[in-house]
């Protein structure tokens, strides 16, 4: 079944593939027909379908979050930031540590907590089977979300920090 | 002794998820006067003005090295605050500023869910706002770490 609109896909510069997210998002790209297109990082993997590079400049990154119907990444605290200021709808799959992916499960453990306190737009896929589901929904659901920019608590404490005596 | 109208903040922090987060935080030091300590590379350009250094954490003459670096540029800048988003060149930054008298604030990464990261265990005994992002890190760390909820 085909359906339009936009998906960008991020894994962020971390210097390990992450080839599974890639080889899914292309698959579900042939199968699903939306537009496609990819940030790598040092993935192996060669898309059949879509833009694909290893990286973006910043402002060509935030420019394709911003024109996402939605954005698929890694769960790396830039893409999440970013899709949450633009109010792009986004799906998280975690680098995993035994996959050679990272060193380090941080990544599943903040799909954790964003399972257990989901944060409005951003929906958690545990393995990239688990990505097409949310996916789809946000694609035909074509919405976007409010614009977020989390952190008040902190920056209000920064600047009571820097006024201080 | 009270704070200068406009303190100078030396702002420090690495690569990666690090430099994300301080670039999110960038809009409250807008208004002071600051520098910043970071690893070079292009996503560090727009970070200015600033004192690039080379990764040291494998190379204990490398590390030495640092400390002395960061010793000059706080005798040169003399601030009056750091603050630091991590990792390791907060190290350094935050034990040349308590030298130098300088209040410190710490933001623990938002990749710390459970488990403190080596930095913030080594600069939490010295650090005057200690900051974790998630929870169920508080009590890992003790009485002064404080919540005020995360960038995620």
């Amino acid at each position: 079944m085909s359906v339009s609109g936009l998906v960008y896909v991020t894994v962020g510069n971390h210097d390990q593939p992450f080839d599974r997210l890639i080889a899914e998002m292309d698959t579900l790209a042939q199968r699903h027909g939306f537009e496609l297109v990819m940030q790598t990082g040092c993935s192996g993997y060669r898309p059949a379908r879509g833009e694909a590079r290893p990286f973006f400049p910043r402002e060509r990154a935030e420019e394709l979050v911003r024109a996402a119907t939605a954005v698929v990444g890694h769960a790396g605290i830039g893409t999440v930031i970013s899709a949450r200021r633009h109010g792009t709808p986004l799906v998280i799959c975690p680098r995993r540590r035994a996959r050679g992916e990272h060193f380090n499960d941080h990544q599943a453990e903040i799909c954790g907590e964003l399972s257990r306190e989901p944060r409005p737009g951003v929906a958690v896929a545990p393995e990239p089977g688990d990505i097409e589901t949310p996916l789809m929904e946000f694609l035909r659901a074509g919405r976007r979300f409010e614009p977020a920019t989390p952190g008040e608590g902190i920056r209000a404490a920064l600047r009571e920090f820097i006024a201080a005596p | 002794m009270s704070a200068p109208k406009n303190p100078k903040i030396a702002l420090v922090c690495s690569d990666g998820g690090h430099l994300t987060e301080m670039m999110a935080l960038l809009d409250v030091f807008g208004g002071s006067n600051r520098f910043f300590i970071t690893y070079g590379g292009a996503m560090a350009d727009d970070l200015r003005p600033a004192y690039f250094f080379d990764r040291f954490l494998k190379n204990p003459f490398k590390l030495a090295a640092v400390f002395a670096r960061i010793f000059f540029i706080f005798l040169k800048e003399r601030p009056d605050a750091v603050f630091s988003t991590g990792a390791e060149l907060a190290i350094p930054a935050f034990f040349i500023g308590m030298l130098f008298g300088c209040r410190l604030a710490y933001l623990e990464c938002s990749a710390q869910v459970r488990t403190p990261s080596l930095t913030g265990r080594v600069v939490y005994p010295i650090t005057d706002l200690f900051m974790v992002q998630w929870e169920p890190l508080l009590e890992k760390y003790g009485p002064r770490a404080v919540w005020k909820g995360g960038l995620i």
